[in-house]
């Protein structure tokens, strides 16, 4: 695989992932708790190198990141900080 | 024969209100249930018996136990009677002793001390029973009918006589040596509930027959061994025993195989094992085995084994044996390397569920400490993280909630995506036991597992989901439970967050989640599924069990939180028979988790990012640890291909087999520039490594393993290390060489640290151990014996929690081009990657991974049973034979992952559980064609495989693969 594919194949499975963790938080009560878990949850699970990754591509149009996925990394990018213990 | 050193006292314990009586000279006093045999050898009376074992119901076949009873007529049977309050027992005397030798008269007259002594080495209950009844002479003669002789006196042939069984890899059945006591019969019946055995004839043309009178390979005999642990005379004895005679010492340690976490006592001549008995006092296994942990442990001595370390500059250069230092120090180097070059974070590691705690909690600690990273995962990664995820964030503890002996108060089962009787063998036996006592069983699986329908067991529904679709059922199944009124409103308002479940009510309440709405997404009709849910809810006692049928999918973890929410709606929490039981699959797959090997949370789950936990481990480690998460597994391969994650030291995993999409990992692999395995074996991954470690086996060092139920079980060094080191000393070098100082003396200083550390340790430590057997955790000032049922009075995060858990569908789905799905599993005599079992005689049961298909699918392709397919997927393409079978319904086939050649993870893709990016193994759309020569994957890699063999060391050639 050349390195040009798989930076493509990267970019699409942190694409897939977060819209995967969007999917579970979207039946949250409302938008911010969704919006909330999902940075939440990409703070504790995700390096740090992933989270900037998933930002840049935002930052290029963020092609194939979801409604919800695409808030969520905007809040991420926004304001990332070292992870905290508490809810998922 | 019994265990070497084992008391038996007859018959099983009793748990009534205790009982006086007097037996001979003694006054005994005892539980009420429990027989005259077994008071007497309470009191250290030993009455002679043949039939009877405490391991079996009493039977009263031998009719040597016979004593007499004040009031009572003639010469009752020891092991049949029961005690009573103020009885008179009389155990010796005159009479019995006539009575006695009357009847051992008769057995001998049968079989010939001279003929019974021999194979079972001296440690035959005929013979020692012969001389405590004191038998001189045998007054019939020898000349009579008997088995004995394959000749008649008249130069005929006996027809009474036949031939030894030796049909078994592990054991024979000698008929000559068999006295028809049955104890083999109900250790087949009772104890591992097979039903394999029957007595056939009558009289004296009784004899013992496997199946429909088939050899013992050929019969549905699972090869448990518990007959021929249970046999007195040596008629089915370990050929092990025959061929090495009998042991001389016996070390109680753990199995390394499944999550059941079976105790065994390795008996042992010198340094060489002679067998493994379970042992009686295990708390998982109470003296039972499966074939894996009985009989397959040849493994440990089998000449693929890689004794000396090697090393090697590219994968393509043969191999060079080197010293144990000059690996080390090789290995250390490329990772510093590779760290200066391209920042600390640029290695990593993966703990093994397979190794032991300490040397788990070891691997971590060389990652955080000496590496300076979290870059640690493990295996567990791939099979229950969603376990830790789910459970944690509902119940507040990453863990099951029960021990396996909660089974036995169990009124209604539900087992969801798990095969026991093939993964978790001895608590399925167990799980057996409880369902012909009258517990209701709800099987949930695509395939019509072994529990479906077997012996004297029946589950009364079997939800055949389709794969992908478990949240869709188990939504559906507390659905039932919530608009039929059946959710334990009284348990939920004391124990869990009122908001959080009214929100789930309403939720699940909703139209959409009714099972006729379900219905077409699971394929399961909406009665069934009513049916299910109102067994289940209406129980007083109903216990949910779970392998990773339900974690290995792309909701994985939300099937773990709807698992949980459906348990405590019901109030089937916190006390035995009920609860939530995930099964594990590897032994120490729990353990793993425990000790901080994900690479997000130290010991115990607690999230790097929690100042005061990290502080602790700081300052015990005298090092600063990072905040920040590290690499899953997963990632760390898109990181290599990225070529920013550049080494890796594997210990005891085989990520080239095990992983899914294994393309996409081998390249990973080769992308790297410092691969380290530590392993026995020179597996797939190996191909791609530049150092070699050699491992050592379970048999070889100390330590401990955890298993499902949280019992954390001691392991011990039987034989000395073949490959000079525990694996734990392997990994102290290499810390040691990475400028990280580690200066343990032993195992138990390592468990030591981790109890000081770890609140939920606090009380587990090798002599505690010693001591009690083993413990439960969470062990602590709170719970010194250890907690067998969790979340008793409150749950572990203070109320339980219910989450949302919405159905939304996997992205693998079903096209024209790949229209079936491959789910896969495991079966009974093969393990994981097989790369234990594989090496040894359970290949007679299984010697390669077949495809299931159901006839309709097959015949729709042409394909008959034996056939060659070609198995493609969109990420890859392998051939195996085809079973044509109904075991699977139609549009789905099945297989396992036992023998790397046949690249079942070839197929399977990336696709992932959304919160641990645990694979989704057990869904994946593929199509199945005949096909007549193997794949272009297989053809390369069996091409790479030679290859590589002709890399190494002469001496070790032969030995990959």
């Amino acid at each position: 695989m050349s390195r040009v594919d798989q930076a493509g194949r990267a970019e699409r499975r942190l694409v897939a992932m977060a819209n995967d963790i969007a999917d579970y938080f979207a039946s949250a009560p409302d938008r911010a708790t969704a919006v909330d878990g999902i940075v939440t949850h990409m703070r504790r699970y995700w390096v740090p190198r992933m989270r900037e990754r998933i930002c840049a591509h935002l930052a290029a149009g963020g092609a194939g990141l979801s409604d919800l996925a695409r808030s969520a990394v905007a809040r991420l990018g926004a304001a990332d900080a070292p992870a905290r213990p508490g809810d998922p | 024969m019994r265990g070497l050193g084992e008391a038996d006292r007859g018959t099983p314990a009793a748990r009534g209100a205790p009982v006086t009586l007097q037996i001979d000279a003694c006054e005994v006093r005892v539980p009420a249930g429990t027989s005259v045999l077994r008071a007497a050898a309470e009191a250290g009376i030993e009455i002679p018996k043949l039939c009877a074992s405490e391991l079996l119901e009493a039977f009263g076949s031998c009719r040597l136990c016979l004593v007499e009873i004040e009031g009572m007529k003639g010469y009752p049977a020891a092991c049949t009677t029961p005690v009573a309050a103020g009885m008179r027992v009389t155990t010796h005397g005159a009479r019995l002793e006539r009575l006695r030798r009357g009847v051992m008269e008769l057995y001998l007259s049968d079989h010939p001390l001279a003929a019974i002594a021999a194979p079972a080495g001296g440690r035959s209950e005929l013979e020692a029973m012969a001389r405590v009844v004191g038998v001189q002479d045998v007054r019939y003669g020898f000349a009579g009918a008997n088995h004995v002789a394959p000749l008649r006196a008249d130069g005929q042939a006996n027809p009474l006589h036949a031939p030894c069984d030796a049909s078994n890899p592990y054991f024979s059945f000698d008929p000559a040596q068999c006295i028809v006591c049955s104890r083999c019969v109900r250790a087949c019946d009772d104890v591992q509930g097979t039903f394999a055995l029957t007595i056939q004839g009558r009289g004296f043309a009784s004899r013992l027959v496997p199946g429909q009178d088939e050899s013992f390979l050929a019969s549905e005999c699972v090869s448990c061994g518990a007959c021929v642990q249970a046999c007195p005379t040596g008629a089915l004895l370990e050929k092990s025993v025959a061929a090495l005679g009998p042991a001389e010492r016996g070390i109680v340690t753990t199995c390394a195989y499944c999550g059941v976490g079976c105790s065994f006592r390795a008996e042992m001549r010198g340094e060489t094992l002679v067998r493994m008995v379970p042992d009686k006092d295990g708390g998982a296994n109470h003296g039972h085995a499966c074939v894996k942990g009985r009989f397959a442990t040849g493994y440990a001595t089998h000449p693929d084994r890689i004794l000396r370390p090697m090393v090697r500059a590219r994968t393509s250069d043969p191999w060079r044996e080197v010293s144990w230092e000059e690996a080390i120090a090789h290995a250390a180097q490329r990772f510093k390397d590779i760290q200066r070059r391209h920042g600390r974070d640029a290695i990593g590691g993966i703990t093994s569920s397979r190794c032991t705690n300490e040397e788990t909690y070891l691997v971590q600690k060389l990652v955080r400490a000496a590496f300076g990273n979290n870059n640690v995962d493990t295996c567990a990664r791939v099979c229950h993280s969603p376990t830790g995820y789910g459970l944690k964030n509902t119940l507040g503890e990453a863990a099951g909630t029960q021990a396996f002996d909660s089974v036995m108060q169990a009124d209604v089962i539900l087992v969801i995506g798990a095969n026991p009787t093939d993964a978790h063998p001895v608590f399925a036996s167990q799980l057996k036991r409880r369902l012909r006592q009258g517990a209701q069983l709800i099987v949930a699986d695509p395939r019509r597992i072994d529990l479906v329908r077997s012996p004297h067991v029946a589950a009364r529904h079997h939800l055949a989901l389709r794969p992908g679709t478990n949240v869709a059922l188990l939504n559906a199944l507390a659905h039932v439970v919530v608009a039929e009124g059946l959710v334990d409103e009284a348990f939920v308002a004391a124990r869990c967050e009122a908001a959080d479940f009214a929100r789930w009510r309403a939720f699940i309440a909703d139209p959409r989640h009714a099972p006729e709405a379900s219905a077409p997404i699971t394929g399961v009709p909406a009665s069934e599924v009513r049916a299910a849910a109102r067994l289940y809810a209406r129980a007083d006692n109903a216990a949910i069990y779970y392998g990773l049928g339900v974690t290995e999918h792309a909701q994985g973890s939300t099937a773990v939180m709807a698992i949980a929410n459906l348990a405590m709606a019901t109030g089937n929490i916190g006390r035995p028979g009920l609860g939530v039981n995930p099964l594990r699959g590897q032994n120490n797959v729990q353990g793993a988790g425990d000790m901080g090997s994900f690479p997000h949370e130290f010991s115990a789950y607690r999230h790097v990012a929690d100042d005061a936990v990290r502080a602790s481990f700081e300052q015990a480690w005298g090092v600063a640890l990072s905040p920040e998460p590290g690499l899953r597994l997963p990632n760390m391969f898109e990181a290599a291909l990225d070529g920013e994650f550049l080494g890796i030291y594997i210990e005891g995993e085989d990520l080239a087999q095990s992983d899914p999409d294994t393309q996409h990992v081998t390249a990973a692999l080769e992308a790297m520039q410092c691969v380290v395995v530590h392993d026995l074996f020179l597996n797939e991954t190996a191909r791609y490594a530049h150092v070699f470690l050699p491992g050592s086996s379970f048999l070889e060092k100390e330590g401990t393993f955890t298993n499902s139920e949280r019992r954390v079980s001691r392991v011990r060094r039987v034989m000395t290390p073949r490959n000079g080191h525990e694996d734990w000393q392997v990994t102290q070098l290499l810390a040691n060489a990475m400028g990280y100082p580690m200066h343990y003396a032993s195992a138990a200083e390592i468990m030591d640290e981790i109890a000081r550390l770890t609140p939920t340790f606090r009380g587990i430590g090798h002599a505690r151990l010693d001591a009690l057997g083993s413990l439960q955790w969470p062990c602590n000032e709170a719970a010194p014996e250890g907690t067998p049922t969790m979340h008793v009075d409150t749950f572990v995060r203070g109320k339980g929690r219910f989450l949302v858990t919405e159905y939304v569908a996997t992205r693998e789905k079903v096209t024209p081009r790949f229209p079936l799905i491959l789910t896969t599993g495991r079966i009974l005599s093969q393990y994981n990657v097989g790369a234990q079992t594989r090496r040894t005689a359970n290949a007679a049961w299984h010697a390669g991974d077949l495809l299931e298909i159901h006839p309709q699918d097959a015949e729709d392709r042409g394909i008959a049973d034996g056939d060659c397919v070609g198995l493609e997927s969109r990420v890859g393409r392998t051939t195996l034979p085809a079973r044509v079978t109904d075991r699977v319904p139609p549009g789905v086939v099945y297989t396992t992952f036992h023998f790397p050649d046949s690249g079942a993870n070839v197929v399977t893709t990336e696709n992932s559980d959304w919160a641990t990016n645990c694979p989704e193994y057990k869904v994946t759309a593929v199509e199945v064609t005949r096909v007549s020569r193997p794949s272009a994957w297989q053809e390369r890699t069996r091409r790479l495989r030679e290859d590589q063999a002709a890399l190494l060391p002469e001496a070790d050639r032969g030995s990959a693969g």
